[in-house]
């Protein structure tokens, strides 16, 4: 059996809501294989995206477990005995981001005074690499996303489905072991938002990247390899797909 | 890494210009006005060590311990005795430049019935002639001639008294022996000393002239020495060593930073300024912390997209210190480039304060030529740069340590 990318064991996360408390999830338990092309979805509020930030590594589980590519990845009960190992937690749920996870916001996210190849070549920038291989790296992926020739512009001069197509280049640039798209297709035309979920689909299958993201949309939901229907931040149920 | 940061520290300073040239003007106009006023202190500074060093004080002054306990019952017979002996030993030490024996004439001059205090100061004018620029201060007439009566009158004084080139007056004084005397000096010339207080109360008269009205019999009210101004200590222990090898225990050399009143208003001036300063730079700094505030906020989303790339937090307030930098950089120089091209019209012509200062008895001249000092205009560069940082640094801290989740909630 291949062992899990993700391992999520018991997740709990609870946040205020102004003065209201809100369980965001309730006990979540999953396992997502390198292979999953894998839909969270679910009506607003049902925990899609407090799942997806926690398997991100940008917001932390109140208790349970989460194991990323075998990195054990500590809930806010495994509280730190110091200030420095609370530190050294940090610096090491910022090296998994910067490593092994790429992510694709519903809003794009972009840095708007950069160029589509600036944006891109910030991640490999993260990584230390030297300028040129930043360079052919990120013009290398915007041709494989389309944006061959657009390499110079700045977000404010592209299309939404264009600034999507450079927040997927720069998620994958740096060949991360798992993608983290939120609603990635939301603020696009169903025309456009069809076209990147081919191309994540492409980069998934050719790539053999783990992709988690999360819809609303049933057109997005059939075009996932397992789908996951959360309900007040509890998984209802797994459907496992074949990939046309 | 670096460039990157620096490109898009850059691009985001020109993203909002209208907000960066906020910034670059609150750091430059901070920094133009420190400016102004160090050099204006700087001026004065130099103002006061020449005037005092030049009329009040030298560098060193020589005098009987017991003038200085006793001055205000003019003690002219505490003097410095035999000062034909001590001068050319004052005059061969390597550390001194000048060496001036003053006599002081503490008197009363009339015009009618009003009696006009006046002050007379006995000099050597065969060697003093140059190092005080008489003939520059000349208004109008001649110098006085070595050994006669002769006077050179103080411009506010002559008006007080009447007086121009060619005619009398009369002073009445005491003598070292304590009787009265009255001496006539004929007024040669009219001068415009620097000093607004001289201008009201001084004529200057011949040393050996100032010496028989008072009866001083060989002696100086005072010796003033100047020597570099490197070693003022030095200097005092050399001109001491002379006294004690002639046995002389009873004159005193005190520097001119113990005895000059423009030395002790400049140190508390000096501690003024840079209050002002302070207080300008935080007023610069409160425009800066708002804008970094601004720019942080409307920036809190890309903060959380670069945290979530895994850009460090450190890396997230070096961004913003750039940023800051970038400004300081550009609003300080911008500052001080500005101050300094003020100052030099101000350098060359001089700052008038005119007969405002004419009763002030402190050594400041009434026009004061601000200067231009490389050590200060750089400090107030690397200030202004340092306090655009700090008023960045806890804002950026703050964004930097926001948790990516909440930052891209915003």
């Amino acid at each position: 059996m291949t062992p899990a990318m993700i391992e999520i064991t018991d997740l709990h996360k609870s946040y205020h809501n102004g003065a209201t408390p809100v369980q965001a999830l309730r006990g979540i338990t999953l396992s997502i294989r390198p292979s999953d092309f894998l839909a969270l979805a679910g009506p607003s509020g049902s925990g899609k995206t407090t799942l997806l930030n926690i398997i991100g590594c940008i917001d932390q589980a109140d208790r349970g477990e989460l194991t990323l590519a075998g990195i054990p990845i500590p809930s806010r009960n495994a509280r730190p005995e110091s200030r420095r190992q609370a530190r050294e937690i940090t610096r090491q749920q910022v090296a998994v981001r910067r490593k092994k996870i790429g992510f694709i916001f519903q809003n794009f996210n972009l840095i708007p005074v950069l160029t589509a190849q600036e944006n891109v070549a910030i991640a490999l920038t993260l990584l230390n690499l030297s300028p040129e291989e930043v360079f052919h790296r990120s013009r290398e992926i915007l041709g494989e996303v389309g944006l061959e020739g657009l390499e110079n512009r700045r977000p404010g001069e592209l299309s939404g489905g264009q600034q999507q197509r450079v927040a997927v280049a720069r998620a994958l640039v740096k060949n991360p072991l798992i993608v983290v798209a939120d609603e990635p297709t939301a603020n696009l035309d169903s025309e456009t938002g069809a076209s990147i979920l081919n191309l994540m689909r492409e980069i998934h299958q050719r790539r053999g990247t783990t992709f988690v993201f999360s819809t609303h949309d049933p057109r997005v939901m059939d075009r996932a390899s397992r789908l996951c229907l959360l309900r007040d931040g509890t998984l209802q149920e797994e459907q496992e797909r074949v990939l046309l | 890494m670096a460039r990157n940061i620096i490109t898009l520290a850059t691009r985001n300073i020109l993203r909002n210009r209208r907000r960066s040239v906020l910034s670059v003007t609150a750091i430059a106009l901070a920094a133009c006005t420190i400016t102004l006023l160090f050099a204006l202190l700087e001026g004065i500074r130099a103002d006061v060590r020449h005037n005092s060093w030049n009329y009040e004080t030298g560098e060193v002054r020589l005098r009987h311990a017991l003038f200085d306990r006793y001055e205000h019952l003019n003690p002219l017979h505490y003097t410095v005795a035999e000062a034909d002996l001590l001068l050319p030993a004052l005059r061969s030490l390597d550390q001194t430049h000048r060496v001036s024996p003053r006599v002081h004439i503490q008197g009363a001059t009339f015009r009618g019935e009003e009696m006009i205090p006046s002050r007379g100061i006995g000099i050597d004018l065969d060697r003093e002639r140059e190092d005080l620029d008489l003939e520059r201060l000349l208004l109008s007439g001649r110098l006085p001639r070595p050994g006669t009566s002769e006077a050179l009158v103080g411009a506010g004084l002559a008006e007080k008294l009447g007086l121009s080139p060619g005619e009398p007056f009369t002073v009445l004084t005491t003598t070292r022996l304590r009787s009265s005397n009255a001496f006539t000096l004929d007024v040669t010339g009219l001068v415009a000393f620097p000093l607004g207080h001289m201008n009201q109360t001084s004529y200057l008269l011949p040393l050996e002239t100032a010496s028989r009205y008072l009866r001083m019999e060989g002696g100086v009210s005072e010796i003033l020495i100047s020597g570099t101004g490197s070693d003022t200590p030095g200097l005092v222990r050399a001109v001491d060593e002379v006294l004690q090898a002639q046995g002389l225990d009873q004159l005193r050399p005190l520097p001119w930073t113990e005895v000059s009143g423009g030395y002790r208003y400049l140190q508390v001036a000096d501690i003024i300024y840079r209050i002002i300063a302070l207080c300008f730079f935080l007023v610069g700094s409160s425009v800066i912390v708002n804008t970094t505030m601004m720019t942080i906020h409307e920036r809190t989303r890309e903060i959380g997209t670069l945290s979530a790339l895994g850009m460090s937090e450190g890396t997230l307030v070096r961004l913003f210190f750039t940023e800051a930098s970038l400004l300081g950089t550009l609003g300080s120089l911008a500052g001080v480039l500005a101050g300094s091209l003020l100052v030099l019209p101000a350098q060359i012509g001089g700052i008038d304060f005119g007969s405002r200062l004419d009763m002030v008895e402190i050594d400041i001249s009434s026009v004061i030529h601000p200067l231009l000092n490389l050590q200060s205009t750089l400090g107030v560069f690397c200030y202004s740069l340092a306090v655009a940082l700090a008023a960045s640094y806890l804002p950026a801290r703050r964004a930097a340590g926001l948790p990516p989740v909440e930052a891209l909630r915003a």
